[in-house]
């Protein structure tokens, strides 16, 4: 009995092993089309490879089948993933050489490495050639800017504003705040009512750093918020440690979550959905959120944090789709086309629902998701790029750390200020 | 005899070939590395000697944390989960009815992936909807109730016990495999000399099992030097990088900042230290073997 | 009579503290399945302990219509790999232990020392490779891969045992007149069987569950596997962790199944094994 069984499953084995080498055979010319983009057996065929984002799907599979109808000598080939696993996968391929002829990619200091390193293609020509600037946002086109040189297709201009429940202010008496003064003010009250003012989780930084940027600008204003991010001045300028010292203030006065520096994000958001919270700094995406936690979007009201330095500006970032530099010019081409399709007015306006905020000058409004136009109206009068892409990453971490231990007492705001500087020197003689 | 000499080869040539190719050449590749100042892309690329490893041992206080984390996580998994999973597959591999669904239950979190046991966890601690703050409510011990993952003191075990949680299974199941081996004669043999069962335990489960525990403990071992994505899950390195581990940060100086040099280094330094423990205990368990 | 009494007093006990631990055990198992069967508004409105306000059944069938492309490639590379990656392993430990090899102990800690390399060291040498033998997005690439990492732990395990063997058994099979891969396949395997299914059974696991490689070495969408379909419920800015908990339950169902399958030969037994 036991021999019968082990020649049995010494035959299963032998038999994969042969429909592996099948496979093999089968699998590569396929792969050697999406490589390369020459020929696809069915007559030629240019392919273009794209890596985006998985929550982008629902709208880029509809998007790029349009495309290829449109366009029936190009063949699309996307592969769709999650945050960090897309941001892994590009550093791979990048050390390797395998990167796709198109990416998706943010701005700042996250895709500052594909065209510092030499490897996207310059678009600088293409882009005066189709007058991006009578299509897209200027604000756009220069987040997407390295060096002087454009390097991605703009996708998204989002910025971020402070969000709050309607009819919680409603039933407050509460106005949005002209001042920062009157902004603490309504902390206060809040408070006083029993209402945790901030709905933020820690958890990764991110979301208490959009606060902690906010307090810089009002601190250190408009000039010096820009040479910090440039590195060009001191971290331990004291606007810093102000900034530091009021959000100890503001963690010890309990207008935090107990505990919120490793709660997840979007979970310690979602009671202000629901009236029960008064206030977090998101950008429009937040409406898709709102109404998956079966809440209407239209009642969150939204203003820009009152810096009381003119002009308010608001924090923001571009997302882009780069393009390889060295794929083949006929690919380069379909992708410039691809990338320009998926931005453009039209199909922005088709879309408009799920595409986020388009990096666009205009757009349709949509009715769901009512802050889209709302925002992209608001970052008219100026921006600056959120933290953790006009930072190097090094001091992005560092200012995480920052954050949390002046929370928990173990920096005092003096130290993590010096700490921060600290990074930025290490950086700068690392670089 | 000579046939003899090379015959060996021929079983190993399979493993070894795969081997060399996906481990051993990537391993040097990195050890070359990491003695370099580079980004992973750039023409840039600076020889820098040991640098990269005296800096992690003297300048990178994340590093430093990150150690002393994975010393406490490696403590606490060499006694805690192997001394349960010891347990647990002692319990159940006595007769007993029901025993292959109690196996199934303590095997079951293991099963899951991290990222879903480090959700579920991190509800459980959430400071105020959390289970167990309102269990310590309900019973009246509501002054215990605590934001176990935000205080620094706390995030680490916290994680660890969720780890313990899922991570159980394995030792159990590799030891239950293990007593299987273990002929019954061994016992009987024993009970008619006069042992109690402490002894018999003491004289012929533990040593039948050195085999096992070698097993166990270079796999407790391992799991424990690597650990990231239940704590990545849980915390995120925070609050204030205070449950940052090694293989976490070595992810971050590799894909985040792009040292490629420093985050080469940090996985070498994972596999000397594991030399330094795993080498001489595997010899040592040999040679008490043989005698 | 008292020996008797006693021994049911320990029992009890035993049992007692056996389900107590069950039930600490299953309680966070409880709330996934309670999170996946919960609506979106009600899970993030409501602690997680509590029951759903409505059950939302359609939740597993609205994951299963994302996964199970991928459950079906993650099969193929599992049921593929796994025997696959044993027997090479299950040859290399033979060699290890029982063929009078010198050099045993030595080549022994070096494929231990590899189980310490973290795989995401090894990224960017193994994709220059895999290109240059054009097997990226090709399942023998992905193959060849697992079973390289998964070369370390399973030597450990199957040399753990097959040392146990007594050494009477290949003298046996030697007077038979076996032949060394005779004596591999008729003897020891069928022997090491409760080793093998522990394997069987871990190396499934971790096969099932691995994601890293996967999702470097394999870009195309239609060949991923199961935990790239877990993914696509994970956005940018926000997860839906209903649809994630149902996904995840979905997909631990092929390795409970293994499991269920292969943790009988512990019970069955070495000792029977060699007896019979």
């Amino acid at each position: 009995m036991k021999r019968n069984r082990f020649t049995a499953m010494l035959a299963v084995m032998i038999l994969i092993v042969m429909m592996l080498s099948a496979c093999g055979g089968g699998g590569s010319p396929e792969k050697n089309a999406a490589g390369t983009g020459a020929g696809d057996g069915g007559g030629d065929k240019t392919t273009v490879s794209i890596w985006v984002l998985n929550d982008q799907a629902a709208y880029l599979e509809p998007i790029i089948k349009d495309f290829e109808s449109k366009n029936p000598d190009i063949k699309v080939e996307p592969t769709f993933y999650g945050t960090d696993p897309l941001k892994e996968s590009l550093k791979v391929a990048a050390a390797s050489k395998t990167l796709p002829d198109m990416w998706f990619t943010w701005g700042g200091s996250l895709g500052a490495f594909y065209p510092e390193n030499g490897l996207t293609m310059d678009l600088t020509a293409v882009a005066a050639e189709h007058k991006w600037e009578d299509i897209y946002n200027p604000a756009a086109i220069d987040l997407v800017k390295y060096d002087g040189k454009i390097a991605g297709v703009p996708f998204h201009l989002a910025s971020l504003a402070v969000i709050y429940p309607k009819e919680l202010y409603a039933k407050l008496n509460l106005n949005p705040p002209a001042t920062f003064a009157e902004f603490e003010a309504q902390l206060q009250l809040m408070k006083d009512q029993d209402i945790t003012p901030f709905a933020v989780g820690g958890k990764g930084g991110w979301m208490l750093m959009r606060w902690v940027e906010q307090l810089i600008e009002h601190y250190g204003g408009v000039e010096l918020h820009d040479q910090l991010n440039a590195l060009e001045a001191s971290w331990e300028d004291p606007a810093v440690v102000q900034s530091f010292q009021k959000l100890k203030e503001w963690s010890d006065k309990g207008y935090f979550e107990k505990g919120f520096i490793t709660l997840d994000p979007q979970e310690a958001e979602t009671p202000l959905y629901h009236g029960l919270q008064g206030f977090a700094i998101e950008g429009a995406w937040v409406d898709l959120t709102i109404s998956q936690a079966g809440v209407d979007p239209s009642s969150i009201g939204i203003f820009k944090f009152p810096t009381d330095h003119q002009p308010v500006r608001m924090s923001s970032f571009a997302e882009m789709f780069q393009i390889n530099g060295s794929s083949e010019p006929a690919v380069q081409e379909a992708a410039v086309k691809l990338a320009e399709y998926v931005t453009g007015q039209e199909i922005v306006n088709e879309y408009i629902d799920q595409y986020g905020s388009p990096a666009l000058q205009q757009f349709n409004t949509s009715e769901q998701s009512p802050h889209t136009a709302e925002m992209a109206d608001m970052i008219k009068d100026g921006n600056f790029l959120i933290s953790d892409q006009a930072l190097p990453q090094t001091v992005v971490q560092k200012l995480f750390e920052a954050q949390d231990a002046v929370i928990l007492n173990e920096w005092t705001p003096e130290q993590a200020a010096q700490e921060l500087q600290k990074a930025v020197e290490a950086h700068k003689s690392n670089n | 005899m000579k046939l003899k000499a090379w015959k060996p080869w021929t079983f190993l040539m399979p493993a070894l070939l795969i081997y060399l190719v996906v481990i051993v050449g990537p391993s040097l590749y990195t050890l070359q590395l990491s003695l370099y100042r580079w980004n992973g892309i750039s023409p840039n690329k600076q020889f820098v000697g040991l640098q990269n490893y005296i800096y992690l041992l003297t300048e990178d206080t994340v590093f430093q944390k990150a150690l002393k984390n994975n010393v406490l996580w490696l403590a606490g998994s060499l006694t805690i989960i192997i001394g349960l999973g010891l347990m647990f597959a002692l319990l159940l591999n006595r007769k007993l009815k029901g025993r292959s669904l109690f196996r199934g239950v303590f095997y079951f979190p293991y099963v899951l992936s991290g990222i879903i046991v480090a959700l579920m966890w991190s509800w459980l601690y959430h400071p105020t909807r959390g289970f167990f703050n309102a269990l310590l409510e309900g019973i009246g011990l509501g002054e215990l109730a605590h934001p176990w993952l935000a205080d620094p003191k706390t995030a680490l075990y916290a994680v660890f016990i969720a780890a313990v949680w899922q991570g159980v299974g394995l030792p159990m199941v590799l030891f239950l495999a293990g007593l299987q081996s273990i002929p019954k004669d061994c016992y009987e043999a024993a009970i008619i000399d006069g042992a109690k069962p402490v002894q018999s335990f003491r004289f012929i489960t533990i040593p039948l099992l050195s085999e096992t525990f070698v097993i166990v403990f270079a796999t407790t071992m391992v799991n424990a030097m690597k650990v990231y994505d239940i704590i990545y899950g849980m915390t995120a390195g925070g609050p204030a990088q205070s449950t940052q581990v090694l293989s976490s940060w070595m992810y971050y100086q590799t894909f985040k900042f792009n040292n490629i040099g420093v985050g080469s280094a940090i996985s070498w330094f994972l596999v000397f230290v594991t030399m330094v423990v795993i080498i001489p205990y595997v010899y040592y368990t040999n040679k008490k073997s043989h005698l | 009579m008292e020996d008797i009494q006693q021994s049911a007093v320990s029992k009890a006990v035993m049992y007692l503290s056996l389900i107590c631990l069950a039930v600490i055990f299953l309680i966070p198992i409880v709330f996934i399945g309670m999170t996946a069967l919960k609506s979106n508004a009600d899970l993030l409105k409501n602690p997680v302990y509590t029951l759903p306000e409505v059950f939302q059944w359609s939740n597993f069938a609205e994951a299963w219509s994302k996964m199970n492309i991928y459950i079906r490639n993650s099969l193929f590379i599992s049921v593929v790999k796994v025997p696959l990656g044993i027997l090479i392993e299950a040859l290399a430990a033979y060699a290890l232990t029982r063929m009078g090899f010198k050099w045993g102990n030595a080549l022994f800690a070096v494929f231990l020392v590899g189980m310490m390399i973290p795989f995401q060291a090894t990224l960017v040498p193994l994709n220059m490779m895999l290109n240059y033998f054009g097997l990226e997005n090709t399942y023998p690439g992905i193959f060849i891969v697992y079973i390289g990492f998964g070369i370390p732990f399973g030597i450990m395990v199957l040399r753990g045992f097959l040392r146990s063997i007594p050494k009477e058994l290949d003298e046996a099979a030697y007077i038979d007149g076996c032949a060394e891969l005779g004596k591999f396949f008729r003897i020891i395997l069928p022997i090491a069987m409760p080793a093998i299914a522990t394997l069987v059974i871990l190396d499934f696991l971790s096969t099932w569950n691995e994601f890293l490689l996967a999702q470097i070495f394999i870009t195309k969408d239609s060949m991923q596997p199961v935990t790239a379909g877990l993914l696509t419920f994970q956005g940018q800015h926000s997860t839906n962790y209903t649809l994630l908990s149902a996904g995840v339950l979905i997909s631990i169902v092929p390795i409970l199944v293994v499991y269920l399958f292969f943790q009988k030969y512990f019970v069955s037994g070495m000792a029977g094994a060699i007896k019979g």
